[in-house]
């Protein structure tokens, strides 16, 4: 079979596995049991006559069957209409996407973190197993999961925003994406929103520096959840690839270990870390909610706090759908790309 | 079965975290009958917080409440409710898995809801469940429930569909041992320890989960200890009182690294993959 039809048949999928989706946050919303749907349409308090109620809800069309529901329901979302949010005074689906690139920015800079650090710490792990470095990174990776992410980066800003800054030492920020004062006075154009990509491109390396120095830590915090899983799996498939009889000719040949791993192991060892990008994106999205609150990072996830503190689950139900629509099209970009890239890949 | 339960012995690592872990539950359980409830209801705002001391070992929070007794009245429904959570997804993914497993006409439909689930991440379906329901504790759990089966279902669903295919299970049956006796005193009990593996690892992530919605607000109100909410209120007085956030973060991280302790092990003696 070939690459066209493979990528025919996963889009196909794509479709099935978001009509799921779009079910089951349908369900949340609207399937509760002791839950009247139409208290999520109206801020908690407001007085509404019983007149007014019922004509929202023929409006909002829930005096019809469910099944009826569900095609309007998916019937808007198609059209882009997810609803208003009170929250961000803004319907739902702008709201998101306004926040999207904080969170992108700070989502990926924490998978290039955790991978940058958990690739070679599970090598390391899989060189030396069961000696004295592979048990240090084993402790350090169970020491990492267990760590509640919001206290953790509670304490990060204690340390290096707050005493760093008694001591006299240079501090990271603790909030926000930039600066106050350079976003006042030299503010850049938005083009992708992405704040690194955007002062590069315009070449205001100033607006750069502080930018890269606002996510050190949200993004280092959000790492940790990731790092863990990265190291375990990068160890398991090296330990597996140092097994094959290719790795055992390549020391027959008398070649350096160095080389081996490199050259030989690390090329197929790493597919796995690889693939499983998707999923833990989708873990870090999850654990973005936790991070952008603690540093008051403007992305989709602190909004989608401030959601649940209004009761206003039009919104969080929104983000959930969102989240869980960019992690399904992750996760298919990340196949089809290894299709291509790997050719032993049958489809 | 004992015997490896008993291996835990050999394993310094994972002896450390069960002691460690029983003796965080049984502060959990013993703290509501020690501590009188007053210490959580009175305030005194001349007290309001004082830095730890050898009156106040963890210090004073904003309504000058002696904070280790709040962490240690935490620890009772932290762990109520990771281990209820557990319990629950454990129960409900295990009944579908198996019956995904051993009724064909149903396999299709359980696995493809379980894909779905697994394809949204769990920490923001939670979060959606529990926004609609309303903030409570209760409906906190119920979310998280609801986004913890479907692992326990898919695991149990391979376990038992490579468990039908051992010869034992044929001889079993020429020997005229009944369906439903085969199933429920052959297959299910071999299938149930690997999946069972998994509990310690997870009570541990539900546990850091329930904490982080709680931190985020879902907590139960300043007059409910819970550590994920105690640190929520200490944030405010961070450079000023960093004790309020430091002890609570603390009690999470180690009854979470208790629990990572004990599934590490429990993986690598309970997979079958590892299994000589």
């Amino acid at each position: 079979m070939g690459l066209l039809s493979y990528v025919a048949r996963r889009l196909a999928l794509l479709g099935l596995v978001l009509l799921g989706v779009s079910m089951v946050v349908f369900f949340v919303l609207r399937g509760m049991p002791g839950v009247d749907p139409l208290a999520a349409y109206i801020a908690p308090g407001l007085p509404m006559s019983q007149d007014a109620l019922a004509s929202l809800r023929r409006q909002l069309h829930l005096d019809e069957p469910l099944p009826l529901q569900y095609v309007y329901y998916v019937a808007n979302l198609l059209k882009g209409d997810w609803g208003y949010s009170r929250t961000a005074a803004q319907p739902v689906l702008d709201a998101l996407l306004a926040r999207l690139p904080a969170t992108v920015e700070l989502a990926v800079a924490a998978v290039l973190l955790s991978t940058a650090l958990g690739i070679p710490a599970g090598i390391v792990a899989a060189l030396r197993k069961d000696r004295a470095a592979d048990v240090a990174v084993r402790v350090v990776s169970i020491t990492g999961i267990s760590f509640p992410v919001f206290w953790l980066g509670i304490i990060l800003q204690l340390v290096f925003f707050y005493y760093m800054g008694q001591l006299g030492l240079p501090t990271l920020p603790s909030r926000g994406r930039i600066g106050d004062t350079i976003a006042l006075i030299d503010p850049i154009t938005p083009m992708t929103g992405l704040y690194l990509v955007d002062s590069l491109l315009t070449g205001k390396l100033a607006f750069f520096g502080s930018a890269l120095r606002h996510l050190v830590l949200p993004s280092f915090a959000l790492s940790l959840i990731g790092l863990a899983a990265v190291v375990r799996i990068m160890r398991a498939s090296m330990l597996e690839v140092l097994r094959q009889d290719y790795i055992l000719l390549a020391r027959s040949k008398g070649l350096p270990t160095r080389t081996i791993v490199m050259r030989h192991a690390l090329r197929n060892a790493i597919t796995p870390v690889l693939t499983t990008a998707g999923t833990t994106l989708g873990i870090l999205l999850g654990g973005a909610v936790v991070v952008e609150t603690v540093f008051s990072w403007p992305g989709m996830g602190s909004l989608a706090a401030q959601g649940i503190l209004n009761n206003d689950s039009i919104l969080v139900v929104g983000f959930t759908l969102f989240v869980a629509t960019m992690m399904v099209v992750v996760n298919l970009v990340v196949d089809l790309l290894y299709a291509v890239v790997d050719p032993r890949v049958r489809y | 079965m004992l015997g490896q339960l008993a291996s835990i012995r050999r394993s310094t690592v994972a002896t450390t975290g069960a002691v460690l872990f029983v003796a965080i539950f049984v502060t959990g359980a013993v703290a509501p009958l020690v501590i009188p409830a007053s210490v959580v209801r009175d305030v005194a705002f001349g007290a309001r917080l004082s830095p730890p001391s050898a009156r106040h070992w963890f210090g004073t929070d904003d309504f000058g409440r002696d904070l280790f007794s709040l962490v240690m009245l935490a620890a009772n429904l932290d762990l109520r409710v990771a281990l209820s959570v557990v319990l629950g997804a454990l129960l409900v993914g295990t009944v579908l898995g198996a019956v995904a497993g051993l009724v064909n006409r149903l396999d299709e439909p359980i696995m493809r809801a379980t894909d779905v689930f697994l394809s949204i991440p769990s920490l923001v379906l939670a979060m959606a469940i529990a926004s609609v329901l309303g903030r409570s504790v209760q409906n906190l759990a119920i979310a998280l429930v609801f986004v913890s089966w479907p692992i326990y279902c898919r695991l149990m669903r391979g376990q038992v569909l490579s468990e039908k295919q051992k010869p034992y299970v044929k001889s079993l049956r020429t020997l005229g041992v009944g369906p439903a006796r085969m199933i429920f005193l052959h297959v299910v009990p071999n299938t149930l320890f690997p999946v069972i593996a998994r509990a310690p690892a997870d009570v541990g992530l539900i546990l850091i989960t329930m904490a982080a919605l709680s931190y985020i607000g879902f907590g139960p109100g300043p007059y409910v200890p819970e550590w994920g909410s105690l640190v929520a209120a200490g944030q405010t007085y961070i450079f000023q009182a960093p004790w309020l956030v430091v002890f609570p973060g603390v009690a999470i991280f180690l009854t979470s690294l208790s629990l990572n302790l004990v599934g590490d092990w429990a993986r690598d003696v309970f997979d079958p993959r590892l299994r000589s």
